[in-house]
């Protein structure tokens, strides 16, 4: 009954297709322009501020190091965020994936699933309650540590989801050789996971190196005397913006434009990794073996 | 060398499905042995069975008695890890190590399993490739990536790496299913070889396979064991009905 009428009349179908095609492309553009705006400004009202000199010197900020201590400080937390989080996130997502069937396994994986969603802000609580109680000041080292707390599920996530792409196949290879659990786990499959852990990672580095919340209660102090014992590129920023003299709100533009910079060198590290690496693992077109 | 197997009252259950229900079967040394049977009847599940790849897989339970010559391969003293190096296993699609060369493919495992010596390990390559017909083609480039090959070549280097831990037993689970016509035939040719010094069971869904490399066939319906005999046999004068009807492509 039906046939017929869909061969005489293709309009209908083709005006729903031209429909779904006019929505899609509406919500691309409402999603992108305001991004690219954004990106646009940043990069225009930026630029004008940076120079060599901009990162030698200090800031016109009173009480506050130069942009580029702040740039060497990001550098530290972020490094020291990686030496604590990034251990821990890829033992911890080996664990829930491949030994982790029982209970702790279990448990394991919906802490990680939450601490992945955890408020920056709370991360950089914790890290106060942690470190900073103990210590009695701000340090790079607490802010290091705020961010772990945030990187080590994000990268316990991306190492589960990697670990669970590698084909059943290859295990079962490994397993059909003779080999023990832990040798196929650390020898064959985490090595074909790499480049997929390599850049969850490194997307996650991009995020974590522009949080600015848990920085804010561990690096620096806000308002107050600040005691300083430690800068960081998105503190730096958030003091520049929220201060009202025209000239550091510049310098507040061209902070965020290092640090758009920064994630965008991530990102597109992250990208190449994975267009070169990322190949390894082979197609799966059927999870299960047929037959038989 | 090569070994017989024996089964007896082999059962498989998924659950509390019965995908091999009570197969006894007797496959003799040096010679290969062919399953055959319609999708879903059990083949797959009756030769995992054998290496105890179904070991620590969940749902899956496995009972009866399965011996690699005079030993119950589900003996308290056995080691189900170890059994593999003695019964081998090749897979339907090829799955060589991604993240290592063609070399590393093959030695990795002897090399865990301390079967090789570090001066000894070339003429491994060498003489597993050889017995694969694929020195020739990979000589030179045995430190390239292994799945830069072929999938052809691929599941011939994954022939060679389960035949470099010096298996007694190969089991091959429809080997030639995702290749195309002249990489299969490649590989039928390499089993004749084969056969001299490693007892091999495959598992095919292609009769024409079957009765090409087989010397003997089973035939499964059900899961359970129809028919098994020399392959000739079964092939021009089945004795059951059931047999005739799947071979002349009346029913699966």
């Amino acid at each position: 009954m039906s046939r017929p009428a869909m061969i005489t009349r293709p309009g209908r179908r083709l005006l729903r297709e031209r429909a779904v095609i006019i929505l899609c492309t509406t919500a691309l553009l409402v999603a992108c322009l305001p991004l690219g705006w954004l990106l646009i400004e940043v990069f225009r009202l930026g630029i004008r501020h940076l120079s060599l000199d901009f990162f030698a010197a200090g800031t016109a900020l009173p009480g506050l190091s130069g942009w580029g201590s702040a740039l060497a400080g990001s550098a530290m937390v972020v490094g020291i965020a990686a030496v604590l989080g990034i251990p821990v996130g890829v033992g911890t997502g080996l664990y829930v994936t491949e030994f982790g069937s029982g209970l702790l396994g279990r448990v394991a994986r919906v802490v990680c699933e939450a601490l992945a969603g955890l408020p920056s802000i709370v991360a950089g609580m914790a890290a106060y309650g942690l470190i900073m109680t103990t210590t009695g000041r701000f340090s790079l080292l607490a802010g290091g540590a705020a961010l772990a707390v945030i990187l080590a599920p994000m990268v316990a996530m991306t190492t589960m989801a990697a670990l669970q792409a590698v084909p059943r196949e290859l295990r079962e290879a490994a397993s059909a050789l003779g080999l023990g659990e832990a040798t196929t786990v650390l020898r064959i499959v985490l090595p074909a996971a790499w480049p997929h852990v390599v850049t969850g990672t490194l997307i996650a580095f991009g995020r974590v190196a522009g949080e600015t919340a848990p920085l804010l209660v561990t690096v620096l102090a806000v308002g107050g005397g600040l005691p300083r014992p430690g800068a960081t590129v998105p503190t730096h920023v958030y003091a520049h913006a929220t201060t009202s003299a025209p000239s550091w709100e510049g310098e507040a533009w061209a902070g965020a434009l290092i640090l758009v910079t920064a994630v965008f060198v991530l990102h597109a590290a992250a990208m190449s990794i994975w267009s070169r690496r990322g190949r390894v693992l082979p197609v799966r077109a059927d999870r299960f073996p047929t037959g038989g | 060398m090569a070994e017989t197997m024996r089964t007896q009252d082999l059962r498989v259950f998924f659950g509390d499905t019965e995908a091999v229900k009570g197969v006894d079967l007797e496959i003799p040394a040096a010679a290969v042995t062919s399953i055959i049977g319609p999708s879903g009847c059990g083949k797959s599940a009756l030769i995992r069975a054998l290496n105890r790849m179904h070991d620590g897989v969940p749902g899956v339970r496995v009972s009866g008695r399965i011996y690699l010559g005079n030993r119950e391969i589900h003996d308290e003293g056995l080691d189900p890890v170890l059994l593999r190096t003695r019964v081998g296993m090749v897979f339907q699609r090829p799955n060589p190590f991604p993240t290592m060369s063609i070399r590393q493919n093959i030695t990795f495992a002897p090399r865990r399993h301390g079967l090789v010596q570090k001066g000894e390990e070339s003429s491994l390559v060498e003489m597993v490739l050889r017995r694969t017909g694929l020195w020739d083609e990979v000589k030179d480039r045995l430190d390239h990536p292994a799945i830069a090959l072929s999938s052809g070549q691929q599941q011939r280097i994954c022939i060679a790496r389960a035949l470099a831990v010096r298996p007694q037993i190969l089991l091959m689970d429809e080997p030639t299913a995702a290749l195309d016509p002249t990489a299969t035939h490649r590989i039928e040719a390499l089993l004749y070889e084969l056969k001299r010094d490693v007892t091999i069971v495959i598992v095919t869904h292609n009769m024409q396979q079957a009765a090409r490399v087989s010397d003997r066939t089973a035939f499964l319906d059900d899961g359970c064991l129809v028919e098994y005999e020399e392959t000739d046999r079964l092939f021009t004068n089945p004795a059951r009905e059931r047999t005739e009807a799947y071979i002349t492509g009346r029913f699966g």
